[in-house]
């Protein structure tokens, strides 16, 4: 028992194991290509992947993981999520938290739901903003130094958007109430500037919302967002619905659109043809229930966004998969809760496969991670999971993750 | 392991067991007392210790804790610490500002404080210096079930008078300090001081009284001292002795913290009006590696002595002392835990016994917190914080550097 312990303890106080662990892996799926390796073996090292093949010697003095009747893959990842962000069931206001968590507390709600993402397999997120002051940059730093458990991730700090970001109706006498957790940004100028003083915070990704306001971003801003974000070796990311907002966001040269309600068919071809990516956050049906979103409590618009995956999917548009949970369900973590997007990608009919390239190998590629993460080869960072049951045929299995490791350490097992 | 496993998710689920838990404690130790019993059984329910005793019954299908080997005590506290802040090396806590913001501060907080739950302090007091109340943050995420950590009272904001703690800020700074401390120079703005602090959250409040030129008077730490005993909390006072230490003890404040210049005149002060010395013994080597803040304090070979010295006068005149670390930095290879349990020698090297230190690390803190009857002891109605050691602590107080096992409310948090 003190030995787990240990393992729980070193998460907190950051020393790496130098040790060499090796993985009997008795399924090794590639999501890239959906193909599996039976009997492998997987060489770890100083938090990187060494070797891996059927031959592969097991080193002298190795710890060696016996997972051989289980399904190993690279760890899951998420492109859209607010993981400092979370709130009770009920009419969902955004700013409605600003009133009820301090920045020091939105920290600490993110380091929690971190830790529960990490136990479920996801081993990399994007936090897309929608974090008081900054909160997901230090979190992602204070993971990084070892000090909380949690994933690797991408944050976005503030989101930039136009003027009252998305809040509605707060009185005058309020002030930009919203700045807590948005830039407002209103010709192409602002945008740039707005893009370097989220860089300067620490921001590694870039969020605007381009139609949550009666007026929509010109695609010369979305242009200057993009320019700057890839000056700066970033990518940028999207709020829109569709429409012409949509058009300026996939022809301004943005990464990915999130959400994307009400991309039409001509609008999905000129995203497959420009390579931008759809960060889609198919809400589950009792998501939106939670929410009482609009006056059917969600329902038309969860049927809505399944038809829109599957027109997506048949016009060959690169999926990622992501989510989106504000509402915190009663008795769900936020592992969990992310793992009920699942069922949006099964009613659109995606075969597990795809779906378990878009929870990997894509979001590794959109996060300009090829050839660092998403994969199990040599030289890739070991952010490794493992499941009883094979995901290939039941994508379900991944609520069963038995094992995760994390940059070479073992978090679960 | 995956039983294992599922406890460490239990902690941050919240989920409380409402099943009874059996404890066999080979060697029980009442701190307040330092008497012994042998072969006790405890029985928890709801958080609670439900009975203790040698004739207890263990109900059936209860699932009983064995600790028939170890010594048995209600967990440690600690009556001074600052768990958000963590600078390395030479101390300038202004520039500790520029590095860290509030998030990042409470998150190197939730870091410390379940480094010292793990380590088998189950309560402490973080005394300020929290950025902008992100100590309370912590309490509360603790308060929620987030994560496991101690039992936390939490002043916020330190009230000074005009620059806080700092010195030598450019004017063109502002009054850049403001991110941890109040400026409060009369008794009024003492006052309002207390009451933002505490709508902010705070459970304890902490003034500075002679950190400056000037220092509080007596009806100043009196506006304080009835501002938050009306509230139903405690204030701690930072002096180190002279005229402002006896402005602190007759203007009432429950404990001076520091004191390290006490007279023989001001400890009988104290202990006539039952004032606590949280006298955050440094050790040595703490000292040093803190050094003198570019030459406000004095050098680690001189406070050390006079650490040591007012210690053992304070224990001999029969004070009452609560432990209190005061740990603000990192040393390299050591967690918050190792850092607070090395201020153990000081004691010992002031000739405390170890049943005295054990008091002053439990009992005597829970008395100052205002738990009398809820937490510090073992016994029943008491909360269940509950630690374990394989050897004796009453004959080497070392032996609490090597806690087992820690249970937290109820819950199992190392076993």
């Amino acid at each position: 028992m003190p030995k787990r312990i240990l393992i729980a303890l070193l998460l907190f106080s950051g020393p790496l194991f130098a040790q060499t662990k090796a993985i009997r892996a008795g399924h090794l799926i590639d999501p890239a290509s959906g193909t599996v390796a039976d009997n492998q073996v997987i060489v770890v090292q100083g938090g990187k992947i060494t070797a891996v093949g059927a031959n592969v010697p097991v080193p002298a003095g190795a710890e060696v993981i016996d997972l051989s009747n289980a399904w190993v893959m690279p760890g899951l990842m998420d492109a859209h999520t607010h993981i400092t962000y979370g709130v009770a069931p009920g009419p969902f206001a955004l700013i409605d938290n600003y009133l009820s968590e301090g920045s020091g507390l939105r920290a600490l709600h993110g380091a929690r739901n971190a830790k529960d993402v990490l136990e479920a397999g996801f081993t990399a997120v994007k936090d897309i903003g929608n974090d008081a002051n900054y909160a997901a940059v230090d979190l992602r730093r204070a993971i990084e130094r070892g000090w909380v458990p949690g994933p690797s991730m991408l944050t976005t700090g503030k989101i930039i958007a136009a003027f009252g970001g998305q809040s509605n109706g707060v009185p005058p006498e309020l002030g930009p109430y919203w700045r807590f957790e948005y830039i407002d940004a209103d010709t192409p100028d602002e945008i740039r500037k707005a893009v370097r003083q989220n860089i300067y915070y620490g921001a590694n990704a870039i969020k605007l919302v381009a139609d949550n306001n009666r007026y929509v971003y010109s695609e010369a801003e979305i242009r200057a967002a993009a320019e700057e974000a890839h000056a700066a070796g970033v990518t940028l990311a999207v709020h829109v619905q569709g429409g012409q907002a949509a058009r300026n966001v996939i022809l301004g040269g943005a990464d990915s659109i999130e959400h994307g309600f009400g991309l039409s068919d001509e609008l999905l071809t000129l995203m497959k043809e420009k390579g931008t990516v759809l960060a889609g956050t198919e809400f589950p049906a009792a998501h939106f229930k939670a929410m009482q979103y609009g006056a059917d409590g969600g329902a038309k618009l969860a049927a809505q966004i399944v038809d829109r995956l599957r027109r997506a999917y048949r016009i060959g548009v690169k999926l990622v998969f992501s989510t989106d949970t504000v509402v915190e369900l009663p008795g769900e973590n936020r592992g969990e809760m992310a793992l009920d997007y699942l069922d949006g990608w099964i009613k659109a009919g995606i075969p597990p496969k795809d779906i378990l390239k878009c929870m990997t190998t894509n979001v590794a590629e959109l996060f300009q991670w090829k050839g660092k993460r998403g994969a199990i080869a040599t030289g890739e960072a070991a952010d490794i999971i493992a499941m009883p049951a094979n995901p290939l045929e039941n994508i379900q299995a991944l609520r069963k993750v038995q094992f995760v490791m994390k940059d070479g350490k073992i978090v679960k097992k | 392991m995956i039983r294992r496993l599922l406890v460490l998710l239990f902690l941050c689920a919240g989920t409380v067991a409402a099943q009874t838990t059996a404890i066999r404690a080979g060697n029980l130790i009442d701190p307040a007392t330092g008497a012994v019993s042998k072969n006790q059984i405890i029985l928890i329910k709801d958080g609670k210790i439900a009975e203790v005793g040698a004739s207890v019954k263990i109900p059936a299908g209860a699932p009983v804790v064995d600790l028939s080997n170890a010594w048995v005590m209600p967990g440690l506290m600690d009556a001074h610490t600052h768990m958000t802040l963590g600078s390395p090396g030479e101390l300038f806590l202004e520039g500790e500002y520029l590095k860290s913001s509030s998030a990042m501060r409470a998150l190197n907080g939730l870091r410390n404080a379940q480094a010292a739950l793990m380590a088998g302090f189950t309560a402490l007091k973080d005394i300020g210096n929290d950025a902008n109340y992100t100590a309370i943050d912590i309490r509360r995420a603790i308060g929620r079930g987030w994560f496991a950590g101690p039992t936390m009272l939490t002043t916020g904001k330190i009230i000074a008078p005009f620059g806080g703690q700092s010195h030598g800020i450019p004017p063109e700074m502002g009054p850049f300090w403001r991110f941890e401390y109040q400026d409060a120079d009369t008794p009024d703005e003492v006052r309002k001081a207390v009451r933002q602090n505490i709508y902010y959250g705070a459970n304890a409040i902490k003034l500075v009284a002679d950190n400056s030129a000037y220092i509080y008077s007596e009806e100043e730490i009196r506006a304080a001292v009835s501002e938050a005993h009306r509230a139903g909390i405690t204030v701690g006072v930072h002096v180190m002795g002279g005229q402002a230490a006896r402005n602190v003890i007759l203007g009432g404040a429950d404990s001076v913290e520091h004191g390290f210049d006490l007279s023989d005149e001001l400890l009988q002060l104290m202990k006539e009006k039952g004032t606590v010395l949280v006298g955050t013994d440094f050790p040595y080597e703490h000292l040093k590696a803190m050094g003198t803040a570019g030459g406000i304090l004095p050098p680690a070979e001189v406070s050390s002595k006079m650490i040591l010295d007012r210690l053992r006068r304070a224990h001999k005149m029969g004070v009452k002392l609560a432990f209190g670390t005061d740990v603000i930095m990192e040393l390299p290879g050591k967690s918050r835990a190792d850092m607070m349990l090395d201020y153990l020698a000081v004691w010992t090297e002031a000739g405390v016994p170890p049943a005295d230190i054990l008091k002053a690390i439990t009992t005597n803190v829970a008395e100052l917190f205002g738990w009398k009857g809820k937490r510090g002891a073992i016994a029943t109605g008491e909360a269940a914080d509950i630690i374990a050691t394989p050897a004796n602590p009453l004959e080497d107080i070392q032996a609490l550097r090597k806690v087992q096992f820690v249970m937290k409310d109820g819950k199992v948090v190392k076993k």
